[in-house]
């Protein structure tokens, strides 16, 4: 086990100032220097376009993009040839259930099973899917320490499902599903397993094998890269006979006037230039984030998880929603205070410098089953301490002032 | 004293004016605020062109709900046309503080409400 490093708030330039109290990795997370660092050398030595120049530069940037696909595919347990590269995890989402409408045999009447706890960029695209094609969307329940109701899944997955569509961790309640549970189901039924494991990556050992995963999707900006990259995780016998969703340059063999053939392998997949500089940097953040040890991260933040729900159960009319087992947490957790609306709790103690997201976290399913307008979360990464949960508090109490 | 959350506003906001289901309503309309999880309807009673009565049921901030406490006690009694001219700065004289622009759709939801609410 690599040895856990204290400080790492000192690989954030954000953090110089020590009286800022950043909760929100779950909306998206800092950038260490590290990775500044790479972006910048791109942008002031390396900047050309990727696959098309013979010059030094080009070569250059061709070889940095490429080592991050591997730097990428090792994090995840993927090969190389199933790393593809997106906008984000939305575009990710999109870009996926587009291609299973080109490349799955969905006839009207079959179905598509997800969770009710699902962000907004899986289930949006699931539903325009299912209303394109008729299909039938699904949804497991939750049980009332904010998991999934395995028992409901069992009875949900049958020969008619088609697509499973799962989130690895909740960008609510923190929560680590059972996914690969859920693909042994998914499976045995011969239906396609998408990974949402947006909220997971960074914060616990996410591997696509052993998840059993046949997609799998994240955003760069959630693990310590800059917004505009993230990943698309696709099988690769599923590389190979899917159809892309997206045409352009770069992914093509051959085009005359009235048509075209196609590359094969992840280049088929990666219609024009991609975010080459996001690329560069999320090679970095994985690099930066392995060479820490994402379990020994885990085991950090979830001393953190523990804190910050003892100290908030302590505070009147707050309830905690959130998963309390820290092991199964990957670093979230939100709360209620039944004396104020969660965007005047965060308004007021951003006043304090405590910087926490409200509202439904695109999320709106789920705040609906809670029967909840929203909450306030507070999102921990390596980079926090319990003086961000004190602090917290702090400020906390003086919303309650204003409001009693 | 907090710089936005002053008295008049959590007065208006523990204790609304005109905060209740209205059986016998003209209108009825609901606005909402996707980004904040604002909830609202107005109901509004009419006598020819005056606005007879008018009330609300809703959830949200303190400042989407004190809001409608305050337009609500406003509007009352004026007729289509004066409130037709009411500029959007109404809500600000309401409130008496500067509101951020990223609370500006909790402060105008019960104005952009009632907008709609008294073209029907």
């Amino acid at each position: 086990m690599t040895a856990i490093r204290n400080n790492f708030h000192n690989d954030f330039p954000q953090l110089k100032d020590d009286t800022y109290h950043f909760l929100d990795s779950a909306a998206s997370t800092l950038v260490p220097q590290v990775v500044l660092d790479s972006v910048s050398e791109f942008y002031s030595k390396d900047k050309a376009n990727v696959h098309r120049g013979e010059y030094g530069a080009a070569v250059r940037a061709t070889e940095r993009y490429e080592k991050a696909r591997q730097r990428v595919a090792d994090f995840i347990g993927a090969d190389v040839d199933e790393v593809i590269f997106s906008s984000g995890a939305t575009e990710a989402s999109n870009m996926l259930t587009r291609t299973l409408d080109e490349s799955l045999r969905l006839n009207i009447g079959d179905e598509i099973v997800t969770t009710l706890m699902e962000h907004h960029s899986s289930l949006v695209p699931l539903q325009q899917l299912a209303k394109r094609r008729s299909l039938t969307l699904k949804h497991i329940d939750m049980t009332t320490d904010f998991s999934l109701d395995y028992d409901v899944a069992e009875k949900l997955i049958t020969a008619k499902t088609k697509i499973v569509s799962i989130m690895l961790a909740s960008n609510v309640m923190g929560t680590i599903n059972d996914v690969a549970r859920i693909a042994k189901l998914a499976h045995a039924v011969g239906a396609f397993v998408i990974i949402d494991a947006t909220s997971a990556v960074g914060h616990i050992p996410v591997n696509v094998k052993e998840l059993d995963a046949d997609a799998l999707y994240f955003s760069g900006h959630k693990v310590l890269a800059p917004t505009g990259v993230g990943v698309l995780f696709l099988k690769r016998e599923f590389v190979d006979t899917f159809n892309s969703s997206s045409f352009g340059g770069h992914m093509i063999d051959e085009v005359t006037l009235s048509a075209a053939t196609f590359a094969t392998g992840v280049t088929k997949f990666e219609a024009g230039t991609k975010d080459i500089g996001g690329v560069i940097g999320l090679g970095e953040s994985v690099s930066y984030l392995s060479s820490i040890g994402v379990a020994n991260i885990h085991a950090q933040v979830g001393e953190l998880v523990s804190y910050a729900i003892s100290e908030l159960k302590k505070v009147e009319g707050v309830r905690v929603i959130a998963q309390h087992d820290p092991k199964l947490n990957t670093g979230i957790v939100s709360f209620f205070a039944d004396w104020a609306h969660p965007h005047d709790i965060a308004e007021i103690i951003a006043r304090d410098n405590v910087a926490v997201r409200a509202g439904h976290h695109c999320a709106m399913p789920l705040h609906c089953e809670l029967k909840l307008s929203g909450t306030v979360r507070a999102s921990f990464h390596l980079y926090n301490t319990n003086s961000d949960t004190d602090a917290l508090i702090v400020a906390l109490m003086k919303a309650h002032k204003i409001f009693n | 004293m907090d710089p936005l959350y002053q008295e008049n506003i959590l007065d208006h906001y523990k204790h609304p004016h005109n905060r209740r289901y209205m059986e016998d309503a003209d209108v009825k309309e609901k606005g909402h605020n996707a980004s904040c999880g604002d909830d609202l309807v107005l109901y509004l009673k009419w006598e020819g062109e005056t606005l007879k009565d008018i009330s609300f049921e809703g959830f949200g901030c303190a400042i989407s709900q004190s809001g409608a406490s305050m337009l609500t006690d406003k509007v009352k009694g004026m007729t289509r046309e004066d409130i037709a001219k009411l500029p959007k700065k109404t809500m600000y004289e309401l409130y008496g503080v500067e509101i951020g622009a990223q609370r500006e759709k909790c402060a105008m939801l019960s104005y952009s409400t009632l907008m709609q609410a008294i073209t029907k």
